[in-house]
């Protein structure tokens, strides 16, 4: 940590894509090429001006605006916040990179509506941002809302009817699922210190009701304290608004769904921004806004605990059934949110450090698994797992790299995927609970489940059955060096997070008790 | 600055005359002598809000020569010159909003006919805004009624005369128990003025007789001022009223003529009876109940209707269950979400029917969903106007519903556990519903109508069953759509640029204005 450096800059850091993206709607750029650049050259920007801010980090967050007294809109990173901030600093230039061979594929010549395209991308990197920079309840809200909204015009991009249907039932979602989170955001704003976020939450357990106007007939009178389970139950419409960002079972069916998006969108924000902003929000309010005090052995923890367990082999077991190659990837997102999820619930430091490191690493290796399969799809236009009958020796990079992401999603040791297991296993240990033991025989039951969904692509694509005849792939060959570079920085990742990623779960540890 | 005082009344006066004057002038220079009116009263409305803000506490002012327990009294503070105010501005926009369309829905010759009654409308509004007297209430409750059925019906449909008719029948019961609850009032208390019925009010109640026919007289007053502004099971007349009148009528009635009402039952319950009282009735639990189901019913038919401008409709009435729930909390916190409430749905409201005109008229005019797909792209203000509304609808921050969504939670959450769960759920419910059929259509109406018409003629293509001309026959139809510029209708699209501004102020600037609402209710009572 060297010098701290103004708070303006959160707010500059949030802007520039926003402002930024407006340019490429409106400026007419000659060449697509052009266009290309300046938002390469945007993202770029906006991702070191992250990283600097996150190693000089300004003393103090920044208020932009006030609501109403007590709700305003404040952005600055704390350890939690840098560390998505960091994710998705890091992943967007390459998805960006990426996005511009593969949008070539999927808007053929139409120049104007790939710039929308990558201006509402460029966007929703701003909003994201937003979220890992809010520094209270209500402006991770409001950036929650705005993610939703100007996602919106990405997965509706093909505007086919099955496109503009998952659009629909993605925002229906969404909207509704935020719509009780605010419900949380408003006990928290009446019964806590403040929102802001502090590790171990702000509710304020001796005078909650003294200050709030009592009606009629209340259980203000004899009630000097916390309304205990009240909050626990405001903490389940929490988990459940905002779970449905992270896909949490009953309300995950809006994630396969939005499958039909561009890949690069599904890749990015259905297994990175969007759904882990679900996780980042539900990790939040648990141990930063009402503290794992007040939930941990109540109702509270078991029954989120219940619907994460039943989500994790809910989403592999579907992962199994599903045959489309990027549902079947995103039956194995709700998976593994439920991953993270399950390690916020176990609700100790422990708990916290391994959904922090699932969050990180299942992010490099899902956008890397999706990667492929855009690859695949764009280069071969084959969508279907039964499809991939030897493609792999036509394209070795893409199989490669999608070999790597499987086992590192399966738990291999020397990837980063077992680190992350081996971190919640950990952490489960340690809680001792039923329930976390259930949670263990969940994790091998994945594994066992993931290791079947994922290598049966491998094993088609490397080894086809008896006589497969070759010729019939001869046109198909490995992309260019934009899609083919995020894949190679993303194995190296994933195989030196796997070696040397004691020091990023040191880090998480330091997050998780507040010392970062 | 003393003078100020006499602007309430004068205002009222002179719509009446305005009224009386256009009558016999022609449509064109009614509509010119309308258009200033509502500037002057916009005008005297503001210094009157400004003269309030600074003066700090209510105005008695005597109209007439007779002192209080005879003569006529308007009483203004903060609330009710800023609603004087407010019901001026969306007053303006509507009538700009649907002047362009105007033309087509309304006959030359009956033009005038159209501003006697607008005149007549925003004189009993502002009436009912500023009086202090409940018999001089009911007598513009009336005119009200009456003018409000003549900007339904000037549309010459059978339609309209249907739903003139109907609001008509429903109106006057209202009216009718509305009548029979003042005269009980004064039956029991021997006063007409707000603040004499009140005092006499008070001693009744702690004497604790005629306590039956004081509740009778509560309810009678709340379900027919209920009824008239279309609370959950009288709400019948309302869609019919709403979705096929004039625009410009269809925008008045639902942000200005239900919440005229609306208003004058809060000063009923501050200011005639006195919020203690009303709230030891029990009668707010009804209210309560009420407005919960009105949320859910009326998202359930908007989510079901098939036509823009019912679909409005029906949304109003999921939003004035909203404000009755909001009154039904029986808290100060619940009531400043309720009025917070009347000012964003009436901004929203009447913004989302001027956008849906200027969809529906690149459209055919047709008001079904199927035609309207991609009319966001033909005529770009009315698409933003109706993203904004939609959004401000389903409560997305930095617009103006977002702040009663969270007034109504944050009162909520004071409230009993039996009240308060109740309300809640409802509300992340009814968030969802909204959500369906704003967003439904806000997704309708941006997609494109080229790539739908490609992708249709792609498929006759690949299955080879239509012949070449009717594919030709629906590229037709994108080039005979009829797109609207911003140059083509420039009072339309300074009107929906000033709605949105509007909503968008209410959004950001909340804390002001409700901190004006709080100050208004403490000189209200």
């Amino acid at each position: 940590m060297s010098a701290h450096i103004s708070n303006i800059w959160y707010v500059i850091l949030v802007m520039l894509p926003l402002v930024g993206s407006i340019g490429i709607f409106f400026i007419p750029f000659k060449k697509r090429s052009y266009m290309c650049i300046y938002t390469e050259v945007l993202t770029v920007a906006t991702s070191i001006l992250s990283f600097v801010i996150m190693t000089h980090r300004p003393r103090n967050p920044i208020d932009i605006m006030t609501f109403v007294s007590k709700f305003s809109i404040t952005l600055g990173y704390d350890g939690m916040g840098s560390i998505f901030g960091g994710l998705i600093s890091f992943l967007w230039p390459f998805a960006t990179l990426y996005a511009f061979d593969y949008m070539k594929h999927e808007a053929g010549d139409n120049t104007a509506k790939e710039s929308t395209f990558f201006g509402f991308y460029t966007m929703t990197f701003g909003v994201t941002l937003g979220i890992a920079c809010a520094s209270n309840l209500l402006t991770m809200y409001v950036f929650y809302e705005m993610l939703t909204l100007v996602t919106v015009p990405l997965i509706i991009f093909t505007l086919s009817r099955e496109a503009t249907l998952a659009t629909r039932t993605y925002l229906y979602y969404s909207l509704g699922g935020a719509g009780f989170g605010f419900i949380t955001l408003v006990f928290l704003s009446n019964f806590g210190n403040s929102l802001d976020f502090a590790l171990g939450g702000i509710l304020n357990y001796n005078s909650a009701l003294n200050a709030v106007e009592v009606a009629e007939g209340t259980i203000a009178g004899a009630m000097q304290s916390l309304p205990a389970d009240l909050m626990r139950l405001v903490y389940l419409f929490g988990f459940f608004g905002f779970g449905v960002k992270a896909a949490v079972f009953p309300l995950s069916s809006w994630l396969p769904k939005a499958g039909v998006a561009p890949t690069p969108v599904t890749a990015l924000l259905h297994a990175v921004a969007v759904v882990k902003a679900g996780a980042f929000a539900i990790l939040r309010i648990t141990y930063y806004s009402f503290g794992t005090d007040l939930l941990k052995g109540s109702f509270a923890q078991y029954i989120p605990m219940a619907f994460a367990l039943f989500t994790i082999v809910y989403g592999c077991s579907q992962a199994v059934r599903e045959r489309h190659l990027k549902r079947r990837l995103a039956y194995s997102t709700i998976s593994n949110l439920s991953y993270i999820l399950f390690g916020a619930l176990i609700m100790t430091p422990l708990g916290m450090t391994g959904a922090l490191t699932h969050m990180l690493f299942h992010g490099v290796m899902k956008i890397c698994s999706f990667f492929c399969a855009g690859a695949v799809i764009a280069g071969t236009g084959r969508e279907y797992v039964y499809e991939m009958d030897g493609l792999g020796r036509r394209m070795p990079g893409v199989f490669g790299a999608f070999t790597v992401s499987s086992l590192s999603l399966m738990g291999v040791p020397l990837l980063c995927g077992f680190l992350s297991k081996y971190n919640l296993a950990v952490a489960a240990v340690d809680a001792g609970d039923t329930i976390a033991c259930l949670g263990i025989g969940a994790l091998l039951i994945s594994a066992l489940l993931t290791a079947i969904y994922m290598l049966q692509i491998v094993v088609r694509a490397f080894f086809p059955e008896k006589g497969f005849n070759y010729s019939t792939l001869e046109r198909f060959h490995d992309p260019g060096w934009k899609m083919l570079l995020p894949l190679a920085v993303f194995v190296i990742l994933m195989i030196y997070f796997g070696l040397f990623g004691n020091n990023i779960v040191m880090l998480l540890k330091d997050v998780a008790n507040g010392s970062f | 600055m003393d003078f100020v005082r006499n602007f309430p009344a004068i205002s009222i006066l002179i719509c009446m005359f305005a009224a009386i004057v256009s009558s016999g002038l022609k449509g064109r220079s009614a509509r010119l002598l309308n258009t200033v009116l509502v500037l002057v009263v916009f005008a005297l409305s503001l210094i009157t809000f400004a003269w309030c803000i600074a003066n700090g506490n209510y105005t008695v002012y005597v109209m007439g020569v007779f002192p209080a327990p005879f003569g006529n009294e308007i009483r203004f503070g903060v609330l009710e010159s800023g609603m004087a105010l407010f019901f001026s501005i969306i007053m303006m926009l509507s009538i700009w909003g649907g002047r362009q369309k105007m033309k087509d829905e309304v006959a030359t010759d009956k033009e005038f006919l159209y501003y006697v009654f607008l005149n007549l409308l925003f004189s009993s509004l502002l009436a009912l805004v500023y009086t202090n007297d409940l018999f001089t209430a009911y007598v513009f409750v009336e005119i009200n009624t009456i003018s409000a059925c003549g900007i339904i019906v000037i549309r010459e449909n059978g339609r309209t005369i249907e739903a003139g008719v109907r609001y008509m029948i429903m109106s006057l019961l209202g009216s009718g128990l509305l009548l029979l609850g003042i005269m009980m009032t004064y039956d029991i208390t021997g006063h007409l003025l707000m603040s004499n019925i009140k005092e006499s009010v008070e001693q009744i109640y702690t004497s604790g007789e005629n306590l039956i026919p004081l509740v009778v007289t509560i309810a009678l007053l709340t379900t027919g001022l209920a009824i008239k502004s279309a609370l959950f099971p009288f709400h019948s007349w309302l869609p019919d009223a709403y979705g096929y009148s004039t625009v410009s009528s269809a925008a008045i009635l639902s942000s200005l003529v239900s919440k005229g009402y609306i208003f004058l039952l809060i000063k009923i319950f501050y200011r005639v009876i006195g919020f203690d009282i009303i709230k030891a009735s029990k009668l707010l639990n009804v209210l309560f109940v009420f407005g919960l189901i009105a949320m859910i019913s009326g998202s359930m038919s908007a989510i079901r209707e098939n036509d823009i401008r019912r679909m409005i409709a029906f949304s109003s009435i999921a939003q004035i269950g909203y404000i009755y729930m909001g009154f039904g909390m029986g808290t100060t916190a619940g009531m400043v979400a309720s009025i917070f409430h009347i000012l964003s749905h009436a901004a929203t409201k009447s913004m989302l029917f001027i956008s849906a005109i200027g969809l529906t008229d690149v459209s055919h005019g047709s008001r079904h969903f199927v035609d309207l797909t991609g009319s966001a792209h033909r005529n770009r203000i009315a698409g933003i106007g109706f993203l904004t509304g939609s959004l401000s609808m389903v409560g997305i921050p930095l617009f103006s519903g977002f702040i009663s969504k969270l007034q109504f939670m944050d009162a909520a959450v004071s409230l009993s556990y039996r009240k308060m769960l109740p309300a809640l759920i409802v509300l992340g419910v009814s968030t969802i519903l909204n959500a369906i059929y704003f967003m439904k259509t806000v997704i309708r109406i941006y997609m494109p109508l080229d790539k739908l018409g490609a992708n249709r003629a792609q498929a006759d293509v690949a299955t080879n069953t239509v012949p070449s001309t009717k594919r030709m026959g629906i590229n037709g139809v994108v080039e005979e759509n009829d797109v609207i510029l911003f140059r083509q209708e420039k009072l339309y699209g300074f009107t929906i640029i000033l709605f949105v501004t509007l909503n968008i102020a209410l959004g950001v600037c909340s804390n002001t204005v409700l901190e004006w609402i709080r100050t208004g209710i403490r000189m209200f009572s």
